[in-house]
Parts: C-alpha cells; structure tokens; sequence
C-alpha cells in the first residue's frame, strides 16, 4: 500500500526516519531533475545519470543534521555540482590548473544559482504533470510536449481532435493555476537562501 | 566567503511571468534587471522559452528512476516497515471483497436471460417533446410557448403567421405594438425578423417589439444578451434600445449584453455602430467594444475571444475561455439564476466548449469535475463551493 505525505514537512519527518517510502517519493521526485542539472554541466547524459543517483547516496549517508525539505535539497544540488565539476576536471589538460574549492565555489555561485532555478522550475512543472489525477490527461500532454499534433495525438489514443486540443488547453491552465496555489516562489526562495547562507 | 547578491526579486517576477500575472511596471522593472545582469537574461530567456521547456520536460520524463531507485536501495540501508495484523486484515478484507465481485459478475453472465422477441407485444405511442424554447407574449397577455422542432406556423401576430423553419423563428411585418419574445432559461433561440435581420438571442433574454418592427421602422428593445447580424440594404436604420442605452446602424455585426445588473456591454465585429445614452455618443468602429455604466461610455478593444465566442453562439455552443467566475456568471445569466460562491477563486481560469440548451443540472455537473468546483443548484440560485477542493 502506497504511503501518501499530506507536506513537506511529513515528508521531510519520515525521511529523517529513513522511512524507505518517504525516500523513494523524494528520490522520484527530485531525481530527473537533478539527472538534468548535472547534464547542464556535464553535457554528458550516461555520466549526468550516474552523478545524479551518486549524489542522492552521498546525501542520505551524510550524517548531515537536515532541518528542513529545502536543505536536503540544496545540499543534494551541492554535492551533484561538486560531482560535475570533478567529472569536468577529468576532461582538462594538466596545463589548464583546476580551481580549488574556495575559488570554484566564488566562481560558480552565480552560474550555480541560476542552474537550481532552472532544475527546480523543471521540477515543479514535471511534477504536476506526473500528478494529473487521469492517465489520458498524462498522455496527452506529454505527447503534446514531444511535439505531436492534435489530430496525431487524437489517432494515438483513440478519441477526436476537438476533444484532445480542448484538453491540452484545459490542463495547460490547470497546472498553471496549481503552480499559483502552490507557490512555487516560496519554495525558490527558501532554496535560495539556503544558497545563499553558505 | 562572499556570494554575489541573489536576485530574489528576479525569481518573483519570472514566477509571475510565467503564471501571466505580471503588471505593465513590473514588466519594465523586470526588463531593467534583466538589462543589467546578462547571466540572469539567459536564464529567464530560457525558462520561458516553450520549446525548451517541451524539450526540458520531455527529457525529465526519459529518465529511468526506476534503476536509479535500485542503486541507492542497494547502497542504503532502509529501516524495515513493521506490518502489523491489521495489514493482513485489510489485505484478506481486500481479497474478499475483489473475489465476491469477480464470483458476482460470472454467475450474471452465466444467467442472463436470452432475448425475448416482441412480436406479439402491443405498440406503445408517446408525445412527441417539442423542446420548448421560447414563449411569445403578445399584446395582449397571451401567451403561446414555442418549440424549437417544431415546424411550420407556430402562432398568429394580428393574423400574420410566425414560422419555425429549420430552429429559427420566422418574425412577420408587425404593425401594432407588438409582442415580446423570451428565450427561456438555458435555450438560445435564433430569430429571424421581417428585413432579413437574424438575431441569436440567450438563455432568459427577451427581444421587445413595444413600437412594432417593420422594413420601414426596424426598431426594437433588449433586455439579456442577443448578437445580431443586421440585413443590409434597408433605408431605414436599425436600432436597439437595451437600459438608457441606443445602437444604431444599418448593416453591421454586433453583441448587445444587457442584463438587469452590471454595465451594457456592446461588442462590434463589423461596420459601425453608433451609440448614445444620456446626452453622450459614441462612434464605434471594429473590433471595438463599449462598456456603458453609469450614463458614461469606456471604449476598449475587442478581447481577443469575443469572435470565438460570437461564433460559438451561432453554432449552438458556449465557449468559455476566461476566469472561472466570469464564466459562472455568464452560466447564472442565461439559466436565470443567482450565484453564490465560498471560498477563494479570483486567479483561476478555464477552457471549454458545451452545446448551449443544456439543461443546467448536466452542464454544471460537466463545469464541476472538470473546473475542480463543486457547484450545487438549490432551488433558483447556483452554489459555487472551492473550498470543497482545497
């Protein structure tokens, strides 16, 4: 049976209790999008897969006192940027000195910043997709996504094209005004300020 | 260690770009950060790109979190779920209650009876529902109820025929002070008047011919919502009196929503419309719409919907695309009803297309599930619950 966590904060108690059920709904929610911040900086998608799945061990094994949902989450980001810039190093020819920590953390901050925003955006949007309560919903606009038309997507599923363009519009401003009531801002914010805390 | 600042505000105001709820001066406090901080336009050029974001989500999809999940659980050690007897009370409950279905719908299928023939059954007749759609008062207070299938002479206007043909009604020459004409709750009704003009009338409105209507004189009073596509070619003028308010022209395209509250509001998709209320006028050309309140006129462009919407009135259907409440208000117009609504549902928006003449239960229980509103009808008034789904 299917365990559900009514917040972040429930989830986030149950995950310190290594409840495995907790973990694995962390883990599925936030590994694509972490898989797709290490390829942003890795540009290497086989390696990007296995940084992203390291970087979640690393971060339950930690021992690191967490306070809260936001801080496992940027400390996950932390270790995969560290992960990709180690990968990277492999890459540069010995005359091209690498940056120590001090220097690559001042360098990267910026760049660093911008890519969470962009992972956890990502994130957020896939997310309520994923949660669309109806399969067909889920369908249509993944099939949407990947740049089929309504009629195709209409002889794929077996309804008609009215039906499917009507749909996307409807789910397109569902998900819309479920990012609104979720304020998705909030949570940006206080990922970035567990950035900016370091 | 410092850290360069982080743009906060630059998150806020992606956020509200992306939802559409950025104003015109956070729109030009948005582009000067942007303008600074070449780093941050990337990104933002990025995230609200939808081929990239298409592209970005398609690609999150393709990841194999399955495999993913098996590494860490070899890697992890996980603290073991206790299952008490209560988990295996409900498993057995659940085993029972799926094998007594499964028993149920075998033992059906094995006995259900064969097809009887009916030859020597006695036929059946009933009446045919004319659907009723309108009702036409004349002058006198007589009142005649219209069906919407009906075909061929419906009532007599002093002795002149009115016509259903092919769902519209057929309006003759009217000379006296003439009748009124009320589509019912919930029924759109297509008329069609005696210089060619046709006019699609909504649910609870009422065309009033109080000064006659004929080739020569084609005036004619509004109360509710009616579009109208005006016969060219007459000398005379065509006007609509519709709460303190005068259209006229001669051959043009237009919406008239006057309802008892609210503002006037005239909607022109061709021609021109001249408009006057009180002591003010108003040329409108098109594409344009007047809102006429409190003795004053508000030009504005027409919303980019209004033609979708006109359409969808000529081809018997609602095509909602606007905030919930904007539509439920439009819902409650034609059915005739009050709404009430609990609860907070200010930002949200909707699309949808629904056959018009509806009955109301059905096209509200249809809004309901796919609104995420639970919307009950008690008595004469709508309830409009959000907080049901919070």
């Amino acid at each position: 049976m299917k365990e559900t966590f009514n917040n972040d904060d429930e989830l986030f108690k149950a995950i310190m209790k290594n409840d495995e059920q907790a973990i694995k709904k962390y883990h599925d929610d936030i590994y694509p999008a972490l898989r797709g911040f290490a390829h942003k900086r890795v540009k290497d998608l086989e390696a990007a897969t296995d940084i992203a799945t390291d970087a979640f061990c690393d971060t339950l094994k930690s021992g690191y006192k967490f306070t809260d949902l936001n801080g496992i989450t940027w400390y996950l980001y932390n270790n995969a940027r560290f992960k990709c810039r180690d990968h990277n190093k492999k890459k540069v020819s010995p005359q091209d000195s690498p940056l120590d920590d001090e220097k690559f953390l001042v360098a990267d901050a910026a760049q660093f910043e911008n890519d969470v925003i962009w992972a956890e955006f990502r994130r957020i949007t896939y997310e309520q997709i994923k949660g669309l309560p109806r399969d067909i919903d889920r369908d249509i606009l993944m099939l949407a996504l990947k740049g089929y038309k309504p009629v195709e997507i209409a002889k794929q599923i077996g309804t008609y094209d009215e039906y499917v363009r009507t749909r996307i519009k409807n789910l397109a401003k569902q998900i819309r005004n479920e990012l609104i009531d979720k304020k998705i801002i909030t949570v940006l914010i206080l990922l970035l300020s567990q950035i900016s805390s370091l | 260690m410092t850290q360069p600042p982080i743009n906060l505000r630059l998150a806020e105001l992606a956020f509200k770009k992306v939802t559409g709820n950025l104003t015109d001066e956070e729109s030009i406090e948005l582009e000067h950060i942007l303008e600074i901080s070449p780093d941050k336009r990337a990104l933002f050029e990025e995230l609200m790109n939808p081929d990239r974001n298409a592209e970005d989500l398609v690609s999150m999809s393709g990841s194999n979190v399955e495999a993913s999940w098996d590494k860490v659980k070899a890697s992890v050690p996980f603290t073991p779920k206790k299952r008490g007897s209560g988990y295996f009370i409900a498993a057995a409950s659940v085993i029972l209650v799926i094998g007594s279905i499964v028993v149920y719908l075998l033992w059906n299928e094995k006995n259900k009876p064969a097809i009887v023939q009916n030859a020597n059954k006695s036929s059946t007749i009933h009446p045919v529902i004319i659907d009723s759609v309108a009702k036409i008062v004349g002058g006198d207070g007589t009142e005649i109820v219209v069906g919407r299938n009906q075909l061929g002479i419906v009532a007599y206007i002093d002795d002149k025929p009115v016509l259903m043909k092919d769902h519209t009604l057929i309006i003759p020459d009217i000379e006296t002070r003439g009748p009124v004409i009320k589509a019912l709750p919930g029924k759109e009704l297509q008329v069609q008047l005696t210089d060619g003009t046709r006019v699609w009338l909504s649910g609870s409105s009422v065309l009033d011919f109080q000064e006659g209507f004929t080739t020569v004189k084609r005036t004619l009073a509004l109360k509710g919502e009616a579009y109208f596509e005006v016969a060219k070619g007459a000398d005379a003028h065509f006007a609509v009196n519709a709460r303190g308010m005068k259209a006229t022209a001669l051959g043009t395209m237009f919406t008239i929503s006057a309802y008892d509250k609210g503002a006037v509001i005239t909607s022109l998709f061709e021609g021109k419309l001249n408009l006057s209320g009180g002591e003010k006028d108003m040329l409108l050309s098109k594409n344009e719409e007047a809102v006429w309140n409190n003795n004053k006129f508000l030009r504005r462009s027409l919303p980019k919907t209004s033609t979708d919407k006109m359409n969808g009135k000529i081809n018997g259907y609602f095509l909602f695309d606007d905030k919930i409440k904007t539509i439920l208000d439009e819902v409650a117009k034609n059915y005739s009803c009050e709404i009430v609504y609990k609860g907070d549902f200010s930002d949200k928006e909707y699309y949808g297309k629904f056959p018009r003449n509806m009955p109301i239960d059905s096209l509200l229980r249809k809004l309901s599930t796919s609104m995420v509103v639970d919307l009950a009808l008690q008595g004469n008034k709508i309830i409009a619950d959000f907080t049901k789904f919070k």
